[in-house]
């Protein structure tokens, strides 16, 4: 229910907020719009990757800038952007809200829970999508497993803590069912008390399949440890080339505290697939198959922030170059 | 409005031209006239981009709507100029490039060309306190003030600089109230 004077109270308190916020700020204004991109003339000083902000309230990254223009992916909204609409610079990065209360839910890659299960509770710091992966000096070679609980795999081909593998084969093999089957193993870690944190990725599958996905998660009681990131084959191409870098946001949050994740990336080649639809529109050059020059340099840029940091916290706590405030304590 | 790449071309050759002949300031003045002639005269643009026309009518089109009818006051650099795009094939961009030169001038001159719009017309006191804030934000460099007015604004008022705004406009002030509500 609406209380008139909460209304007002709320109007006062913005009016009062508004006129201390008059600033001189960057814009540029929309010369055309289609396919989840803007091409912006002016924001002269913006930097690659920022996030800039449309005059209703819809973000944007700026992917390209041109001499004559700047190439903005939207993030959310798509339709509602349109010719001559000012957008201003943030001053920020594109970046996800994480923390414990994202546990157990659907959420896109803006942070928003998609599960209809209400708001994300808890303390809650922002990530950036985009960020250096570890050095050298604060890794540890890969010396302890990650169970999956397939023998074939632990016995065979066993996979490390701080490792990237690639589960390969043609359709309909079961490589989800390998991944889900490995989520739903690490049931055994998180009730003795040394949890493997896990996050799903869903990138440009059916709506219905990730539906059916959770589901089964929730009945073997997996879900209590698990994040599932999904951006479904009906949502922007931006958004789907975005999934990935949201998921390992949230992965970093947990090996920024000290804690293992398993991050499944289902798959990477619809990204692949987003990016160069992504990169067609903002007219980059396109190689082999259309994909972009940059393709591997996307995947191994992502894939290269998976790592176990060294335990010496003195040296791990200088990994990164987040400001103070988004710094999760180690 | 960004010209392109070959407008941007012709006039960084015009200004070092005009450097070496220590001329820039005249041709600032007259690539400033041309361009207003441009925006002054709207089917000046469609005649001199007309195949039609000859080169020759196209280049006195461009010196009178310089000079005035008389041509009196001639400037050697501009004729030059004009000679030059009418060889190149060029005198189509002629207004891109008098935009451009503009802008390049003003870039190393540290001009900055100011627009206020404001909703209903600014006394001189209000004018004078305006622009006494806005030199103090740019500081250095010379300022070209550009007043308009647009109701649409409701109250209040706008200051552009390049590509920087401080809105203070009352529209705005709703806009953002708005969002906020809606969030």
């Amino acid at each position: 229910m609406i209380n008139p004077s909460e209304i007002s109270q709320v109007l006062k308190q913005e009016l009062e907020n508004i006129n201390s916020k008059v600033a001189f700020e960057e814009v540029g204004t929309v010369l055309e719009t289609g396919d989840g991109v803007a091409h912006v003339y002016g924001l002269d000083n913006v930097g690659a990757n920022e996030l800039v902000e449309f005059e209703n309230g819809v973000k944007g990254v700026a992917m390209n800038l041109e001499e004559s223009n700047v190439g903005v992916v939207l993030l959310n909204d798509v339709d509602k952007v349109t010719e001559n609409m000012t957008v201003r610079r943030t001053g920020e990065i594109a970046s996800i809200p994480v923390g414990e209360g994202l546990l157990g839910r659907v959420i896109n890659i803006l942070g928003e829970p998609i599960d209809g299960r209400g708001p994300i509770s808890g303390d809650l710091i922002r990530l950036p999508l985009e960020r250096k992966a570890p050095g050298v000096i604060y890794r540890q070679p890969v010396k302890q497993p990650l169970q999956t609980g397939i023998k074939a795999i632990d016995s065979m081909v066993p996979i490390g803590r701080g490792q990237r593998e690639l589960i390969i084969g043609d359709r309909q093999i079961g490589k989800t069912a390998i991944a889900i089957d490995t989520i739903i193993n690490q049931r055994k870690a998180y009730e003795a008390g040394k949890p493997v944190y896990c996050i799903y990725v869903a990138i440009g599958q059916k709506a219905s399949s990730i539906a059916a996905l959770v589901d089964t998660l929730r009945k073997n009681g997996a879900l209590d440890y698990t994040v599932v990131v999904a951006a479904t084959a009906s949502e922007s191409a931006a958004m789907r080339y975005f999934a990935p870098f949201a998921g390992v946001a949230i992965g970093e949050y947990f090996r920024d505290t000290g804690r293992d994740a398993l991050i499944v990336y289902d798959d990477l080649s619809k990204q692949a697939v987003a990016y160069r639809e992504v990169s067609l529109i903002l007219k980059r050059p396109s190689g082999r198959e259309a994909y972009p020059g940059d393709i591997f340099y996307l995947h191994s840029r992502l894939l290269e922030r998976a790592a176990k940091i060294i335990d010496n916290q003195e040296v791990a706590s200088q990994m990164n170059d987040l400001p103070e405030v988004l710094k999760p304590v180690m | 409005m960004d010209q392109g790449l070959i407008p941007r071309r012709y006039a960084k050759a015009l200004y070092e031209v005009g450097e070496e002949r220590s001329d820039n300031e005249r041709l600032y003045g007259l690539m400033q006239r041309l361009s207003a002639a441009f925006a002054q005269t709207p089917g000046m643009s469609a005649t001199v981009s007309n195949p039609f026309v000859s080169d020759k009518d196209k280049t006195s089109l461009l010196t009178k709507a310089v000079y005035g009818s008389d041509g009196a006051t001639a400037d050697p650099t501009y004729e030059d100029f004009l000679r030059l795009l009418e060889k190149n094939r060029r005198t189509s961009i002629a207004r891109d490039i008098a935009n451009a030169y503009v802008d390049l001038y003003r870039a190393k001159h540290s001009i900055y060309r100011v627009h206020i719009c404001s909703a209903a017309p600014l006394g001189d006191a209000e004018k004078k306190r305006l622009e006494g804030i806005i030199s103090r934000h740019i500081g250095k460099g010379t300022m070209e003030y550009v007043y308009t007015t647009d109701p649409s604004l409701i109250g209040g008022f706008t200051v552009t600089v390049n590509s920087e705004r401080l809105d203070a406009s009352v529209s705005n002030e709703l806009k953002q109230l708005r969002l906020s509500l809606i969030k």
